[in-house]
């Protein structure tokens, strides 16, 4: 082999060589994790900061929309078990329809967001602590159930306990008998809509997960509501006083 | 070459349907049962069907909430029907690569979208756009915001396109769950030649948090409302998600090293 050759011959070999190590990248294993993250530059990040602000100027405040606020299609399937039944027995005990326009502006409305928990859950305790639901159902041990369909865990910080709401994306009226990991929620949500000044904090609904998993039950739920998840709350009736007509 | 495109096309109206007219009803519904199938929470709108060699291709656009995108279903005779593309909107050019179809099934989804559109008064093409009649609008949100101040468009509104010009464009790719403010994150749709079909969405991460994203529901209007968070939970589990900070643009005489 003469001296080009030997030339010819490297250039060929490291050309292989990068095509191998071109085409063995790691797997992705889709969570979006770069296999060899980099940090941009300080320009990068100056120019990023400039899209976000524009970003937030350019977008359409949620509020000011009548869609981002649709009401739900009122099927509570996805929240398991007897949720449809529940929530109709419920309507149907206190006398509660779909809200008319007049009905909505005459309730409170609140910024909130929309999560979901079940019996599923690994942090979910035995006995529950909710306090007397409506259907009047307790434990044998005489601690009260939370119902599919009807009960809504709150921070009760915000929403007083027992309150009578109303959530538009699910069509769907709720009973804040359930309290959750308030002091969490509002530090991993601190700055976020739910508890902005007219915050009502995040609302955890209650599913009964049936064959399904804890993290099912949570995504089926976030398909189901989508992007509501960050959505409005009325307060119908401030603690459990609707329930015997009074305060 | 005139000639060509015009007698390509008066080929493709003369095969396209509008409804099913003509089907075997089985073979109609074993394509409605496939599009319902893999897409349970979606709304699936039938856009029309055309014939190309003796191989029916169906056409439907999905909402599903903020999201929205078009499936394109293959149904040859004797077999069952099959997925062959979804996106949120449609993407059979790979760049540098052969086309996933044959160019009159391209050009008759194009009509197909159009007239859809047309109908339905929305994506009324810009002087500019090189794009494929639009479905949906997340690459152009995003495009409306980030051209302006970087120069750089990603000039698509099909995840798997997006992520493919983020990939090989100006950007650094970043952890999503702390992507800064500014970064780009994409969940490309994925999809199953049976089913289902996860459709994927784009947008800007923002202050908080935040993300702002084109809703379908709002004609495509940058919302945000969505957090990092929301997205990771909904979407890495069958999308992926992917962040990217675009580079800025370099001064005049300087060197990216």
């Amino acid at each position: 082999m003469n001296g080009y050759d030997a030339l010819i011959f490297r250039i060929a070999a490291m050309t292989i060589t990068f095509f191998i190590s071109a085409c063995d990248d790691e797997p992705d294993d889709g969570s979006g994790v770069p296999s060899n993250p980099s940090q941009p530059g300080q320009r990068d990040l100056a120019q990023a900061d400039q899209i976000a602000n524009a970003a937030s100027g350019n977008s359409v405040a949620p509020r000011s929309s009548n869609t981002t606020t649709a009401q739900g299609n009122g099927d509570l399937g996805v929240l398991g078990g007897d949720a449809n039944q529940n929530q109709q027995a419920f309507r149907e005990k206190y006398g509660l329809t779909d809200p008319t326009q007049d009905q909505l502006s005459q309730w409170n409305e609140y910024d909130a967001r929309l999560t979901a928990y079940s019996d599923k859950d690994p942090d979910w305790l035995y006995p529950t602590s909710a306090s007397a639901n409506w259907m009047g159902t307790t434990w044998t041990n005489g601690d009260p159930l939370a119902v599919e369909g009807t009960t809504v865990s709150v921070d009760f910080s915000r929403i007083p306990r027992g309150s009578l709401i109303y959530i538009p994306a699910l069509n769907m009226y709720a009973e804040a008998n359930d309290t959750g990991a308030t002091g969490i929620w509002a530090n991993s949500d601190a700055g976020q809509m739910d508890y902005d000044s007219n915050g009502a904090g995040r609302v955890d609904v209650y599913n009964l997960a049936g064959d399904r998993t804890s993290r099912q039950v949570e995504q089926d739920f976030q398909n189901e509501v989508g992007s509501n998840e960050y959505g409005q709350i009325y307060i119908v009736h401030r603690g459990p006083g609707w329930k015997t007509g009074g305060n | 070459m005139l000639a060509h495109r015009v007698g390509l096309f008066a080929f493709l109206w003369a095969s396209i349907r509008t409804a099913a007219i003509g089907q075997p009803a089985d073979s109609w519904d074993a394509v409605g049962d496939l599009v319902r199938q893999a897409a349970p929470k979606a709304t699936a709108e039938y856009c029309g069907a055309l014939a190309y060699r003796s191989i029916d291709y169906y056409l439907f656009v999905l909402e599903q909430n903020e999201l929205s995108g078009v499936v394109l279903i293959r149904q040859q005779a004797g077999s069952e029907p099959i997925i062959i593309d979804a996106d949120t909107s449609f993407f059979p050019f790979k760049k540098d690569q052969e086309p996933a179809l044959d160019e009159p099934v391209i050009d008759g989804v194009e009509i197909l979208l159009r007239r859809r559109n047309l109908a339905k008064r929305i994506g009324i093409p810009r002087d500019t756009s090189t794009r494929f009649p639009e479905v949906s609008l997340v690459g152009d949100a995003i495009d409306r915001v980030v051209f302006p101040i970087s120069g750089f468009r990603l000039e698509s509104d099909a995840t798997g396109e997006i992520l493919q010009r983020l990939r090989t464009g100006p950007a650094t790719e970043v952890e999503p769950r702390t992507a800064p403010p500014g970064s780009i994150i994409v969940s490309p749709t994925h999809f199953s030649r049976s089913g289902p079909v996860y459709l994927g969405h784009a947008g800007i991460v923002g202050e908080n948090g935040s993300i702002y994203s084109a809703d379908a529901r709002l004609d495509g209007a940058l919302v945000g409302n969505m957090s990092i968070a929301s997205w990771l939970k909904r979407f890495s589990g069958n999308n992926g998600c992917y962040a990217f900070v675009l580079h800025a643009p370099l001064e005049a005489g300087a060197q990216r090293f």
